[in-house]
């Protein structure tokens, strides 16, 4: 009987999510239970898991405590894939907010109120975003505003308005401020003509120099200064709670980044990697590797739109579908929105710099790879980027395709092929071992291979291989 | 009451959100109005001929 605390549960007293023999719980302690009780009893709780928002959870009993000032154990519903908000598009952040919103406006008709609003508490399960955090609830008491604008503003609103008006690759800050971004650091980098939107004149701009002023002027407890020279007398009322949730609303749906191509959105659109006939026969391949195997889990490296995504995810895994550039994951995820597919999770990835563990001790945001591995890895049309592209030596690639999956389904694309050449235009070929047999060689150091096709109308082919000495491996 | 909550909601932030908050209750009073206002007029104008309506436009 093992039990471990999750590294990333630690900071809010009220309770921690904990693993016992493999199973997730999370314990709710004894100093939270008027507060558990309070959220249980009002009828938010089912309220909010009835309409999706909400992971449900099964209450389990007490035996089952991690630690002895245990109220309650539940077992909430397991997320397959977690994903962090610096690994999001646009779009996902944006549907992440405003999930957090309808939460809080959901909790206020129920007299009660979030305690925080952290883009963590959103995972995307089934392609929708839900609120995770089952202890983030408590009672509104009346007057007070709301504990979680600031960070609300900081998780969300200043970083969609940064991927709006700068550029989509500023969410990648999110990696570093873990608490959301600084707003004067966000004054900074935002031009003015976002002000014109009055809710990021007010939530950003005029927010960010009241935290500024205070943080200067006096280092009181929130609770006293709200009751200071400005609030004095003043209450933060129902109706004023419901304009701020408005307000915030209004500059979230507005933060809605525009369309835009990168040099990888076209790429199997214009044909200018494949023939017709190359694409398809690669298709039926991938199709017919992943009927066989049906695999619960895969993860697609370098997806680009989706494409093969879909064929994945038609076979029944769940796909995680990666690649470094946020302008095809926002499209990938458009679609997925769009189609109201529930088995493919679009995510913002540079496999040249996988999202490494972070916050305290390096482990309360795992990095991808301890997210892992997939039953499945698909790697197509992405070597060259990587052996070529970034001087990525071929047998470092397959330890770390070692470490990503069990099976796996990759592409080599040969020097004379047209995609390889634009690689090489620019540069000294530095690579005398990126040839088939040499890929082969360095991917056997790792990898048996199963089977060998060439691509049909091109001059690639496609490997399904397993993990070496591993016969009897089999994912169903 | 003294309430405290276990992130620091920054007093920058909670004092502004006091400050701002007469403003946000003035706009959705104002929406709530015009609502009405809205539905008012709506109501008293004549009926339009009978018609009877797509099935999609019904929601």
């Amino acid at each position: 009987m093992t039990v471990s605390v999750l590294p990333g549960s630690f900071r809010d007293p009220s309770g921690f999510l904990f693993h016992r023999d493999g199973v997730l719980y999370r314990q709710v302690n004894r100093s939270f239970q008027p507060k558990f009780d309070e959220f249980v009893e009002s009828g938010l709780c089912q309220d909010l898991m009835s309409s999706g928002l909400l992971i449900p959870h099964q209450e389990m009993g007490p035996d089952l405590a991690a630690t002895p000032d245990a109220y309650k154990v539940i077992r909430p519903e397991t997320i397959p894939f977690v994903s962090y908000p610096y690994e999001w598009c646009p779009s996902q952040l944006r549907d992440a907010a405003l999930a957090t919103l309808s939460i809080q406006r959901r909790a206020l008709e129920f007299g009660m109120t979030l305690r925080d609003a952290s883009a963590y508490n959103i995972q995307f399960r089934d392609g929708k975003p839900v609120f995770i955090d089952t202890l983030s609830f408590e009672r509104w008491t009346e007057g007070r505003p709301w504990n979680a604008y600031r960070q609300f503003c900081q998780h969300f609103l200043a970083p969609l308005a940064l991927m709006k008006y700068r550029d989509a690759r500023a969410g990648q800050l999110l990696r570093v401020y873990l608490d959301g971004l600084p707003l004067d650091l966000v004054v900074k980098l935002l031009p003015r003509r976002a002000y014109l939107h009055p809710p990021l004149l007010l939530h950003v701009l005029m927010h960010a120099r009241s935290q500024a002023r205070y943080e200067r002027a006096n280092p009181a407890v929130s609770a006293g200064a709200a009751e200071g020279p400005e609030g004095r007398g003043r209450r933060f009322s129902p109706r004023a709670f419901q304009g701020l949730l408005d307000s915030l609303e209004s500059g979230i749906r507005h933060l809605r980044v525009g369309d835009s191509r990168s040099a990888w959105s076209g790429y199997y659109d214009e044909a200018q990697s494949y023939s017709a006939e190359a694409l398809e026969h690669k298709k039926a391949l991938v199709s017919g590797f992943l009927s066989h195997l049906r695999p619960t889990t895969v993860w697609d490296l370098g997806a680009n739109t989706g494409l093969f995504s879909r064929i994945a995810a038609a076979s029944g895994a769940l796909t995680i579908s990666f690649d470094l550039d946020p302008t095809v994951v926002e499209a990938n995820y458009r679609s997925v929105v769009k189609d109201g597919a529930t088995r493919i999770l679009p995510l913002v990835v540079d496999l040249t710099n996988p999202s490494p563990g972070i916050g305290w001790e390096n482990r309360e945001r795992l990095s991808l790879l301890e997210r892992g591995p997939a039953d499945l890895a698909m790697a197509l049309a992405i070597v060259h980027h990587l052996a070529v592209g970034n001087n990525v030596p071929l047998d470092r690639l397959a330890r770390f395709f070692g470490h990503a999956c069990r099976w796996l389904i990759v592409e080599f694309v040969p020097k004379s092929d047209g995609q390889v050449q634009t690689l090489l235009a620019s540069r000294e070929d530095v690579f005398p071992e990126y040839h088939q047999q040499g890929f082969e060689l360095a991917l056997e150091s790792v990898f048996d291979i199963v089977q060998r096709e060439p691509i049909r109308g091109s001059q690639r082919v496609l490997y399904l291989m397993r993990p070496k000495g591993d016969a009897a491996s089999s994912i169903s | 009451m003294k309430h405290l909550a276990y992130i620091d909601p920054g007093t920058g932030s909670f004092v502004f959100q006091v400050v701002i908050g007469a403003l946000l209750a003035i706009g959705v009073a104002i929406k709530v109005w015009w609502r009405k206002i809205a539905a008012f007029v709506t109501r008293r104008q004549p009926d339009p001929p009978q018609a009877p309506i797509p099935p999609e436009r019904e929601r």
